[in-house]
């Protein structure tokens, strides 16, 4: 039809225009139908949202089309190959590693292999009179219960006493057996070696990677299960696996290192055995909690009170610290000797802040997954506020000033140290009051319109009304991550992608 | 009809002789303009349709490189099951991640995706190993649903195309050249110079390198 026949058409256009003209500032955009941009949208939905290339196919069905139907669209958000891109999204967000971290003591069989040398450790070893020896590779001789044990004398000329070893089902791999010297086998790693790591097995190694999978798994499962994304950070829910289930109920206290106890968990942990990795059971989890901000691999991979507020607000309300144009104050400057952080010069442009951020932290313990119960740690324990303490039982207490500002905090839970009473209260309702203040004011709704978009894009150049607009439709979608995602990837700027530009 | 009204008509009309000039009539087999030979050059789009979308002087999404998790993902779904791995088996991906840039979020908190020299000699190792092995099972393979590279032998031209959407994402209709003419020269240029009975095998190899360190695969 040619143009000019279709004109009268456009007469009208002036009386649409006036009757739906809305004050929202709009723009034409060119949108080519042509098969090959079709096609490069197609290309950056699929790794965007499966992480490979779309099939011949795919890109046949595209170009018979000349656009991605919506279908085909919806069919990538409901993929399993989606929820593997949201737990890579969310391992970038949480910067979710805590493979460092070491259950290095005397829990541990760390010798032998338990085929042609039997498992033992060097902490029994050492004990049982055998010092970086290990057992004979012989069957165990029992008499009155205990190990028969034969001694001899080694090259340095000392004596040294052998037991054999017994035949174990280790709680990793029950269904198989291993060699284990005797008095490692009976001694404190309990049954079927249950308490402690094995080096030769990587339990330890398991563990440290069910964390993090327990944290990235959270967001999937929410996105799975349709639940709002702000459960993320205020659900009191979790989930446990295997390793995890077998860790909690029987490894918990046997960490030297890393201070693991009371992790404000209601009932009991759902047994599941260890070597079943991909069972995950759900546990309801204390007052205290908040999604993922309290989960263990949170807590262990930001160990300190500031790092664990410091990546919320980098994570959840893309605000980073940064430190004061023209860098921070000469070390020789006085004003360094201001004991509190929030007043001292040149920190505190990010310690105003991050100073009463943290404390919403303050009943979890540093370096370590406890909670620090409200009835059992009052904020102020008398017993802790002189000048003689019992150092074990007010450990969690702030006991020596260093400074004069300092001393009316004695007796205090160290994350009352200088903070006011109204910051008082971030320390007993914990992180789930950060949480909740954040959505309320919109400020994670935008934040993870941001972090999504330059997940995709590469870049955070949306204008900040596209990025409200964005916004506001994930809100509005009681905070589905679904919808904002579709959102994202059918809006202009994702799908013409260069060719997107403005008026 | 008010002042106003008329007012309004003008970008009415405005719109209406808007690209006039540059419509033509294309479908799917003949897009005679607006051809995308890769994921960057600037086009204009030659066949119009008014959306409406917010003013915003923000850009679109730029360009990306692959990610090596895409890669780790991709390849084997490209190569019937097969990846970048040594002689023992090991995946080189894995291997690599650190030196490529994968983030670790210990040590490296952002995964790198600048198209490095590093990056690009590695991917040159990638593409030979993947290659050689593909190339030689395509040519004994005797179902073609099941070649990974050499779709068809015979018809070279036909395989280039296929070469090109599967790798590329970019579409040589059958009227057009344009997008397989070097992966064509490349092709013959190596028959001609290898000679002897490896010949073949040689320029689908080459080819196949030519596709898989191409900037259009690395970038989308």
């Amino acid at each position: 039809m040619s143009r000019l026949k279709i004109l009268p058409v456009f007469l009208l256009i002036p009386f649409a225009f006036t009757t739906f003209w809305s004050p929202t500032p709009q723009a034409q955009v060119c949108e080519s139908k042509e098969p090959h941009l079709a096609l490069q949208y197609l290309r950056r939905l699929s790794l965007d949202l499966r992480g490979y290339l779309p099939t011949p196919n795919e890109a046949k069905e595209v170009i018979k089309a000349q656009k991605v139907p919506e279908k085909m669209i919806d069919t990538m958000l409901d993929s399993p190959e989606l929820l593997k891109q949201l737990r890579d999204y969310h391992r970038d967000l949480l910067w979710a590693n805590i493979g460092t971290l070491s259950f290095d003591n005397d829990w541990r069989i760390n010798k032998g292999n338990g085929k042609d040398q039997p498992y033992w450790s060097s902490y029994t070893a050492e004990l049982m009179g055998r010092p970086d020896t290990s057992c004979l590779d012989k069957p165990a001789e029992f008499k009155d219960g205990k190990p028969v044990t034969t001694c001899s004398t080694n090259k340095e000329g000392t004596k040294v006493c052998q037991e054999g070893y017994v035949m174990v089902k280790p709680y990793y791999a029950p269904d198989t057996e291993v060699k284990v010297c005797a008095f490692d086998a009976q001694g404190r790693c309990g049954k079927n070696l249950e308490k402690c790591q094995v080096d030769n097995a990587k339990t330890q190694q398991t563990i440290t990677k069910s964390l993090i999978n327990q944290l990235v798994m959270y967001a999937e499962s929410l996105y799975k299960s349709k639940r709002p994304y702000t459960d993320l950070i205020t659900a009191k829910d979790m989930y446990v696996n295997g390793p995890l289930s077998h860790f909690m109920r029987h490894q918990m206290n046997t960490l030297d290192g890393i201070s693991i106890g009371d992790m404000n968990i209601k009932g009991d942990i759902p047994v599941v055995a260890f070597h079943k990795q991909e069972e995950w059971k759900s546990v309801d989890r204390g007052t205290l909690h908040s999604g993922i901000l309290t989960m263990p691999a949170y807590l262990l991979r930001f160990a300190s009170n500031r790092g664990r507020a410091d990546r919320f607000y980098n994570s959840f309300l893309c605000k980073p610290f940064q430190a004061p144009p023209g860098g921070l104050p000469p070390g020789q400057d006085t004003c360094h000797k201001e004991p509190n952080l929030q007043k001292r010069c040149g920190c505190k442009y990010c310690h105003a802040t991050l100073e009463p951020a943290a404390a919403h932290w303050g009943r979890w313990l540093q370096s370590g997954i406890n909670a620090l119960d409200l009835k059992k740690f009052q904020s102020f324990n008398e017993s802790c506020a002189g000048s003689r303490v019992d150092r074990d039982k007010c450990k969690h207490y702030f006991t020596k000033p260093s400074h004069p500002d300092e001393e009316r905090y004695r007796g205090y839970l160290k994350s009352y140290l200088f903070l006011t009473d109204r910051m008082r209260k971030n320390v007993d309702e914990g992180p789930i009051r950060l949480a909740k203040q954040s959505i309320e004011s919109g400020a994670f709704s935008t934040c993870a319109t941001q972090q999504l978009w330059t997940w995709f894009s590469g870049t955070n150049n949306l204008h900040k009304d596209t990025i409200q607009e964005i916004a506001g439709a994930f809100k509005g979608s009681k905070y589905s991550m679904r919808t904002l995602i579709k959102t994202i990837v059918t809006r202009p700027e994702y799908r013409l992608g260069r060719l997107h530009t403005s008026n | 009809m008010s002042r106003f009204q008329v007012v309004l008509m003008i970008p009415a009309l405005l719109w209406l002789f808007a690209c006039e000039g540059q419509q033509v009539t294309k479908t799917a087999d003949n897009p005679s303009t607006g051809y995308i030979n890769d994921h960057w050059s600037r086009i204009q789009p030659t066949q119009k349709k008014t959306i409406r979308t917010q003013v915003s002087p923000s850009y679109g999404r730029l360009g990306r490189r692959l990610t090596l998790a895409q890669l780790r993902t991709m390849i084997p779904k490209l190569f019937d099951g097969m990846t970048w791995e040594d002689s023992r088996g090991n995946n080189l991906f894995n291997r690599y991640a650190r030196t490529l840039g994968e983030a670790d979020y210990i040590y490296l908190t952002s995964t790198n995706r600048q198209a490095t020299a590093l990056f690009m000699k590695f991917m040159d190792d990638m593409a030979t190993n993947l290659c050689d092995r593909a190339v030689s099972k395509d040519l004994a393979e005797k179902d073609e649903s099941k070649r990974m590279v050499v779709l068809d032998q015979k018809d070279i031209d036909r395989t280039l195309r296929h070469l090109r959407l599967k790798f590329h994402t970019i579409y040589v209709p059958e009227s057009t050249n344009k997008g397989i003419k070097q992966l064509r020269e490349l092709y013959d240029n190596v028959l001609t110079q290898t000679g002897g009975s490896s010949s073949t095998s040689r320029a689908w190899r080459s080819v196949c390198y030519a596709v898989l360190t191409a900037p259009e695969f690395f970038a989308y």
